[in-house]
């Protein structure tokens, strides 16, 4: 069929073979065509490394989390600029052309190809930039000298200089991330104002790679002078901590399903005296500025997703082209090729959306949470799907796609359910889509 | 059947024991719970009678799961044992699922007339068996991937017999000290060549080997293992049955593989849902507890269909002796309730899983290995495109449904 399509298509006349492509190529290279060079190079540069560096290490960081050691991976990606790239050059390695173009699209194709090899390694390396958000967000020159330039510097001489970012309490999750429960929330982590500084108390849990950092931007709730009980909506204020700083300690690290070469840690903060200098922005200003994080960083969550269900349809691709059933290959089975273009065309979805977010200006609220919140959903599909196909080899933890599932699984819940995530697009397009008013006054 | 009484008195009893295992397995830390005591509970379970014996003389042959009793009073008990075990442990229901299973595969089970256990292969109470009727890929019996049969073989040279190929991602309660095998036989034993052939070898024979499947998902608690053999030698007294007999045989065990793996599904997401209910009762957001958010009633809603319609596919002929049962109406229901693990108990213990937020991606609260238990159940013996693609063969009567 093939063969008679390509004798039609010579037999047209010059404009109209010119106006078919009939091209041989694959749908990676296909997407990476649309892109602009700086861009192009940049998704090149982070495939190689995730399949030379990240991909080995995958399952076996995954079997056994707890004696991987993620410091030799981020010193490696910190000298090959991956850790600085939200600040251009001198500051960091952002490409120039970001800043006239979106601000994250070089962090979400980095998001894909890490974790199209591994979801959890990949994730211990973006808990960088997350963690790195409030700094350059606040948009305070001197904290950005102050902090991230000298940590984008050490990075890239590859001294390792991990910041994570910790919003999550036991007693408050959602609530830290959507307006209608801020106001309510039972916070436990707070901050008063002492000579000098602040004196931070409080807990915070699954903190992705709390265990192994050097600072977290902390957000806690500022208590007011007068005594008045405060909010998280009108007093959530961001702090820099460093490891060492007295009372300030990594607790308990969680098993979980999936993603587990990344930890999720407890971080505890007991009397902990910061300097006036170690806070982010200006007091009172940190739920804007975690809501902005937010902005930026499911975005590339979504991104996450895509490049774990990408990783999925890999496995079961693979799985249908190696195994012969009645002395053909699986994939030449009708049913297996329907299966595997569905996963594909979900994937091929996944990116059309996360792509689409990223290419505005600046990330806003509802495109962020329905690039988070669309990938979650189809990422698990995907990677159930993949595990479906391959039968009882699926659940087999050498074949990938199990652990794809696992991965992806988180993608609905951190960064806000996918529940907060809709109800963030509701409330982002409100005013001008959906309907009149605020819905966190109602 | 079960009155209603005596399915009271059942299911109360099978709670205790789901409380035990709950107990001994689950309670320290760690993703499955301490392995290390599943033969203990399995002893346990078996002085209840809930597994069942290869041995005639033991209660569990009539009374265990898949025991004899089924031939003439249906389904249902068997259903409810493993769907109130899965509440507790889906590993620990699927390796007594696999005892059972490898039991109904020895014709004395049926007690049918001319059908006689293997002369060569004592069967001892409490001996743990397993069956080998999966093949690499697909399912047997149907005409898609299973004309290659299971990939084991019994050929006959100069008089004697030997059992060759791979059977594979064999389940059982344990290291199996004998295996039931369904292979294709040569014309002198099959009506139709190349027909099945029943036959049971000890797990220990010369040129046999069984290899753990390796790292899984989930269902850590059952044993899981490929077979291969080479040129294992067979006497006439191991042969089981031929032909129709050993083919129907094999449709009941396929049929029961697939209905009580379902059973355990529900199991599972039963639990799932009573967990959700239990943290959203408890948990607050927003000033107020998680149940009253319709985004968590939602979730929940659906896991509640998810569950109702599980129930209603498993109930539909649970009444039903096995016996009486045409192995076409088997397979057919067995394939639908098997299909809905994928789509229905796999989707409600993933929204009962995100109404725990964060808390359910973590060990702790249990939800995550019931993800992964489910999860393993959706491809266990046959994708389920493979199932579709069966389920139709079955309904179209072509294929392996002709021959009844």
């Amino acid at each position: 069929m093939q063969s008679n399509l390509s004798h039609s298509i010579q037999r047209l006349e010059p404009l109209g073979r010119w106006l078919y492509d009939h091209s041989v190529e694959a749908l990676w290279e296909r997407d990476t065509r649309t892109l602009p060079r700086y861009l192009r190079q940049r998704r090149r540069a982070y495939r190689r490394f995730a399949q030379e560096r990240i991909a080995p290490l995958a399952l076996e960081a995954d079997r056994s989390p707890e004696v991987y050691d993620p410091r030799p991976l981020l010193a490696e990606a910190g000298r090959r600029g991956f850790q600085s790239e939200l600040l251009p050059w001198p500051l960091g390695r952002m490409p120039y052309r970001a800043l006239l173009d979106g601000k994250v699209f070089a962090v979400i194709l980095k998001a894909e190809e890490f974790c199209a090899a591994c979801g959890g390694i990949g994730l211990s390396l973006l808990a960088h930039d997350l963690g790195m958000g409030p700094l350059l967000l606040a948009g305070h020159l001197p904290t950005i000298l102050r902090w991230q330039w000298p940590i984008n510097r050490a990075n890239l001489r590859g001294d390792v200089r991990l910041v994570v970012y910790a919003i999550t309490e036991p007693g408050a999750g959602s609530d830290m991330e959507e307006s209608a429960g801020a106001a309510r929330a039972r916070y436990t982590t707070t901050a008063r104002k002492v000579n000098g500084g602040y004196v931070l108390n409080g807990q915070k849990v699954f903190i992705s790679g709390g265990a192994h950092c050097d600072y977290a931007t902390v957000f806690a709730v500022l208590e007011r002078e007068d005594g008045s009980p405060a909010r998280v909506d009108t007093d959530y204020t961001c702090f820099i901590v460093e490891r060492g700083r007295e009372g300030f300690r990594a607790g308990r690290r969680e098993r979980k399903l999936g993603q587990r070469a990344c930890d999720a840690s407890q971080l505890f903060l007991d009397d902990v005296f910061v300097p006036a200098r170690n806070l982010v922005g200006t007091e009172r200003s940190g739920w804007a500025l975690n809501r902005n994080v937010l902005n930026y960083s499911r975005g590339p969550v979504g991104a996450i997703a895509l490049g774990i269900a990408r990783g999925a349809a890999e496995s079961a691709t693979r799985f249908a082209r190696e195994t012969r059933l009645n002395n053909k290959p699986l994939v030449a089975y009708q049913e297996v090729q329907l299966a595997l273009a569905e996963m594909w065309i979900d994937v091929l979805a996944m990116r059309g959306l996360v792509w689409q977010s990223a290419r505005h200006f600046l990330p806003q609220q509802g495109m962020a949470a329905a690039s988070k919140a669309f990938c979650g959903e189809l990422g698990f599909r995907v990677a159930n799907r993949a595990m479906e196909l391959m039968g009882d080899h699926g659940y087999l933890a050498d074949q990938g796609a199990e652990k794809a599932m696992r991965d992806v699984r988180l993608n609905q819940i951190y960064e806000g359910t996918n529940q907060i995530n809709y109800l963030a697009f509701v409330e982002s397009f409100w005013e001008s889509d959906l309907g009149p008013g605020d819905p966190a006054r109602g | 059947m079960l009155d209603a009484e005596e399915r009271r008195a059942v299911e109360a009893m099978l709670r205790r024991f789901a409380g035990r295992i709950e107990a001994e397995l689950l309670a320290g830390e760690g993703a499955d719970g301490d392995l290390g005591r599943v033969p203990r509970l399995l002893t346990e379970a078996r002085a209840l009678d809930l597994v069942a014996d290869p041995s005639p003389q033991a209660p569990g042959h009539e009374l265990g799961v898949w025991g004899s009793h089924c031939h003439e009073e249906g389904l249902g008990v068997s259903l409810l044992t493993l769907a109130l075990l899965a509440e507790a442990c889906a590993g620990f229901a699927a390796a007594v699922h696999a005892q059972g299973l490898a039991c109904l595969a020895l014709p004395a089970s049926a007690g049918r007339a001319g059908d006689a256990p293997a002369q060569s292969l004592p069967l001892e109470p409490g001996m743990l068996l397993g069956a080998a009727f999966t093949p690499y890929y697909g399912i047997p019996l149907s005409t898609r991937f299973g004309q290659e049969g299971t990939g084991l073989h019994l050929v006959e040279e100069r008089g004697k017999l030997f059992l060759s190929g791979s059977s594979h991602f064999l389940l059982a309660a344990g290291p199996p000290r004998a295996l039931v095998c369904f292979a294709r036989g040569p014309g002198a034993f099959a009506e139709d060549a190349p027909g099945w052939v029943s036959l049971a070898v000890g797990s220990g024979a010369a040129g046999l080997d069984l290899q753990e499947v390796g790292q899984r998902t989930g269902l850590r608690a059952a044993h899981q293992a490929h077979l291969r053999c080479e040129r294992v030698a067979i006497s006439g007294d191991q042969i089981l049955q031929t032909g129709k007999a050993a083919r129907r045989t094999l449709a009941q065990v396929l049929g029961c593989d697939w209905l009580g793996q379902a059973a355990i599904a529900l199991g599972v997401a039963r639990r799932a849902l009573r967990d959700s209910r239990a943290y959203a009762a408890d948990r607050y957001q927003g000033g107020r507890l998680i149940e009253g958010h319709a985004a968590v009633q939602l979730l929940q809603g659906t896991a509640e269909y998810d569950v109702a319609v599980l129930e209603s596919l498993l109930g539909r002929h649970a009444a039903q002796p096995l016996a009486s049962m045409q192995p076409r109406d088997l397979l057919g229901w067995a394939c639908a309730a098997r299909l809905a693990v994928g789509e229905h108990a796999c989707r409600a213990v993933s929204n009962c899983l995100q109404t725990l937020g964060g808390y359910g991606y973590m060990e702790d609260y249990g939800l995550e290995k019931r993800l992964r238990d489910v999860s393993t159940l959706r491809g266990l013996h046959g994708a389920p495109d493979q199932l579709r693609l069966y389920l139709n063969q079955l309904r179209r009567g072509i294929g392996v449904a002709d021959a009844w």
